[in-house]
């Protein structure tokens, strides 16, 4: 359900973008649409096209085909100083300090120079607990604090857009939190994020509105409520009291599979039988702890549409998902 | 500010803001002053230090009217008072020369000649600290049993060092018989007469062959055959050779009855200083060796230049690459800004160093009051060439840059690169002696190598017609338009590009993708 209110503007506007690469095509007739003050959350497997559609939006690359509004501009060459960009591929001068590189690249972005600067710097340094590294190099901070100088190197210009390409990638869990805070933060101030992921459970706590593509394609372009409401649940969770009973949730009929998930049986329902009969016919078959609707997750919807289009197995595309995740928990 | 000169700012104070920077700057002219001044007094002009004898053959058995043979002669020459002697007498030579010239023209100019001829008296003859001893061989030595000693033995322990052969002919000449071969005498028609000690011409008109009118003969000396151990310095064997043909020379003047001291002055030429005259005054003249080293000056300062700054801007382009901190930079400025601002930058760093060194050369030359060789429209010339080169490089060396993820990656499309700027270093010598010919003139207009070309010709004595600096720059200018243009492709795609190295052809694919 795309909400469009009153006196909301369009952030981003895209319209049938594709961009070509040699003989693989990256997107593929984009349409997309990003409200002003919205968090969207950016979301499909590695290599789906996440990025290139994002260098799109920040004219670092051109589309093939097709139209691209940023800010009400025609391309983010006019509105790049609105705009702060977190790109997956970041670094730091490993050379400079941590302050002048924070003031370079703040100029960089329009930003005037001064002790207004200066302040905003310190106090934002101040913010993430890097107060004391203004002075040293960047080479000396670690990873995690870089991440950080790199986030503030993003806002400290104060932007309209916020563009965060894999932001939590090589965070441990509490400057994740932090990160995320900081987020939520701007998103208060009316700043309009676009989110990059492929860690589905990621977006989905932060976001109100999803964009999943695969293939250079959109597949979904819903809010999380829309989609939720969309994907009405198909499977119920069983906490059992006697694990003995698992055998007998799969002869109840009209369930099409039984399988067990962190502890807890999960039967998925074939189309004649609806979750509130189910329910009841399970309550009497076995002895259960809890009975509950399965809520689908982001990944479950991503599997749904995928599974239909590709034809691979729902195992293969969630060890693909998952594989993805562990490569990135082991960096 | 806008973000170009940002970039370009940051580029310039960040490069030369580094301990690497300064050092490497300054290590140029260190090293080049340490050539002048140090290393010549650290190589040591001397010859080994050689002990063992010189074995002396003499068929010409001339004996002075002190019983002294050539031999004789020889070992006192070569002897450490022999050697002083010489040196005295050349001194005093000049001495007397000097005076004779201060009472005649007084003054300054008299004394500096004094001083000139003094200075050539004095130079020192090396290799005197070896230890030699002159041996006579008796005439019916076995030559090639003794020629066999110069591979036995040691040179620094006795051994024989050399072998001297004196012509029969060394100090009295053979007679050779001047008029044309004629038919009807023998094959031999131009037969060698032998003189005796009396040096008196046999009389050739009395032959039966020849017209009444008399023909003088042709006097043939003959030297000296020198058999040495392999590898002897010739350090060491030159003063000998000097010694002996001197003495050759002494001996000879004795058996012709001349006044040894008066040929040598009937010889003497002094070669005269050159003055050259321009609009502003008289001046002494360079050489156009002197013109060589300022071509070579001129080429020296314009390539390290060009060339620093072309290292440093790809440095610092696989280092952002590398660093991952491209995308970053590109989400603040276009890559056309980015590529912009650096290349400026560096031109900056380039333009530093060119500056450091044009400074240090120029006070040098004004300290040995050389400054007049160089013009101030060569320098004009240099600036405009020194934009052309450094554009040149700087664009190959952003889409090197660009292109590759580290600096290993670099090498392969780097190498290219530098073959193209050693060209002009092959053509140096060959630009620089005829700088008008059609060859340079051709190589004048080709970029890249044109700006460096076009400097190696200025310098050379020949000017070269304005229309020629008119169209080597003007085809410059398009060539580092087209070179930028290409180069700005190169960068936008390159920037992004990580995995494997591109090689020359995608490069060139990508120049003509859209």
């Amino acid at each position: 359900m795309g909400l469009v209110e009153v006196g909301l503007s369009d952030a981003i506007i895209i319209e049938g973008v594709t961009k070509t690469f040699g003989e693989k095509t990256a997107v593929d007739n984009l349409d997309l649409r990003v409200e002003e003050g919205a968090l969207y959350g950016f979301i499909g497997p590695n290599g789906a096209g996440k990025t290139t559609t994002i260098r799109m939006i920040m004219s670092i690359i051109f589309p093939d085909s097709g139209r691209l509004s940023v800010l009400g501009k025609a391309s983010a060459v006019e509105s790049k100083d609105q705009i702060g960009y977190l790109p997956e591929e970041r670094g730091v001068y490993r050379k400079m300090k941590v302050g002048s590189f924070l003031e370079y690249i703040a100029r960089l972005k329009g930003h005037d120079s001064g002790s207004a600067l200066k302040k905003k710097i310190h106090d934002w340094l101040e913010r993430v607990d890097l107060g004391a590294e203004e002075k040293k190099r960047c080479e000396e901070l670690s990873k995690g604090m870089q991440q950080k100088v790199q986030f503030i190197a993003c806002v400290l210009h104060g932007p309209e857009l916020l563009i965060l390409d894999e932001p939590f990638s090589g965070l441990d869990p509490v400057n994740m939190r932090l990160m995320r805070d900081l987020f939520l933060e701007q998103h208060a101030d009316g700043v309009s994020i676009i989110f990059s992921t492929h860690v589905m459970h990621q977006a989905e706590q932060l976001c109100d509105h999803i964009v999943m593509i695969n293939n250079g394609k959109k597949v979904l372009d819903d809010t999380l409520d829309g989609i939720r409401a969309r994907y009405a649940p198909r499977a119920l969770q069983v906490d059992l009291l006697d694990n003995d009973h698992f055998a007998n949730l799969g002869q109840i009929n009209g369930v099409r599979e039984v399988e067990r998930i962190d502890g807890m049986a999960v039967v998925h329902l074939g189309d004649s039988l609806e979750a509130q009969d189910a329910m009841r016919e399970i309550a009497s078959a076995v002895s259960a702890r809890r009975i509950e609707l399965r809520q689908p997750t982001l990944e479950d919807v991503f599997i749904d549409m995928v599974q239909s289009e590709s034809g691979k197995s729902e195992s293969a595309i969630r060890a693909e998902l998952r594989g993805a995740e562990a490569a990135e928990v082991a960096s | 500010m806008s973000k170009t000169l940002q970039v370009a700012v940051r580029e310039f104070v960040s490069t030369v803001s580094t301990k690497g920077f300064v050092i490497g700057t300054l290590v140029f002219p260190a090293l080049m002053i340490a050539a002048i001044m140090v290393i010549p007094k650290l190589l040591t002009n001397e010859s080994p230090t050689y002990v063992g004898k010189v074995a002396v053959l003499d068929r010409s058995g001339w004996v002075g009217e002190d019983e002294r043979t050539l031999t004789d002669l020889f070992r006192h020459a070569t002897s450490k008072e022999g050697r002083a002697e010489k040196k005295a007498r050349e001194d005093e030579r000049a001495r007397q020369i000097a005076g004779a010239k201060a009472r005649e023209f007084g003054g300054e100019q008299a004394g500096q000649m004094a001083e000139d001829m003094t200075d050539q008296a004095t130079e020192q003859i090396p290799g005197d600290e070896s230890e030699v001893e002159i041996v006579v061989l008796p005439a019916d030595i076995d030559l090639e049993a003794e020629k066999d000693r110069l591979w036995e033995g040691s040179a620094f322990e006795g051994g024989l060092l050399a072998l001297i052969v004196i012509d029969e002919h060394a100090v009295t000449p053979a007679l050779l018989d001047p008029s044309p071969p004629d038919d009807s005498d023998s094959d031999e028609a131009a037969i060698e007469q032998e003189t005796t000690d009396d040096v008196e011409p046999k009389d050739l008109a009395s032959g039966d062959t020849v017209s009444e009118e008399k023909v003088s003969p042709i006097l043939v000396y003959g030297a000296y055959e020198s058999f040495v151990r392999a590898k002897l310095d010739d350090r060491f064997q030159n003063p000998l050779k000097s010694d002996l043909h001197d003495v050759i020379r002494q001996a000879r003047f004795a058996a012709a009855g001349y006044d040894r001291d008066r040929v040598e002055a009937i010889r003497q030429v002094s070669p005269p200083k050159t003055v050259e005259v321009t609009a502003e005054g008289e001046r002494g003249r360079a050489g156009s060796d002197t013109n060589i080293l300022v071509a070579m000056g001129f080429m020296m300062l314009l390539w390290i230049s060009v060339m620093s700054g072309g290292q440093y801007l790809m440095t610092t382009v696989i280092t952002e690459k590398s660093n991952r901190v491209m995308e970053v930079l590109l989400s603040a400025v276009s890559p056309k800004q980015l590529m912009t601002g650096k290349i400026l930058g560096q031109m900056c760093v380039a333009l530093s160093i060119l500056g450091v060194y044009l400074t240090i050369g120029l006070v040098a030359l004004d300290q040995f009051n050389l400054l007049y060789l160089i013009e101030k429209s060569d320098l004009a010339l240099m600036a405009i060439y020194f934009f052309l080169a450094f554009f040149f490089l700087a664009t190959a060396m952003a889409a090197i840059g660009s292109a590759v993820t580290e600096i290993m990656e670099a090498n392969a499309l780097f190498t290219p690169v530098v073959m193209v700027l050693i060209i002009p270093w092959l053509l140096f010598v060959p630009l620089s002696q005829n700088p008008n010919s059609m060859f340079a003139t051709i190589i004048g207009m080709i970029p890249p190598i044109s700006p460096f070309a076009m400097v190696i010709r200025e310098a050379g004595t020949d000017p070269i017609p304005v229309w020629q600096h008119v169209v080597a720059i003007g085809v410059g200018i398009i060539a580092v338009y087209g070179a930028i243009w290409a180069t700005a492709k190169i960068f936008r795609i390159g920037v992004l590009m990580y995995g494997k190295p591109p090689n020359l052809r995608t490069l060139v694919k990508w120049v003509w993708m859209a």
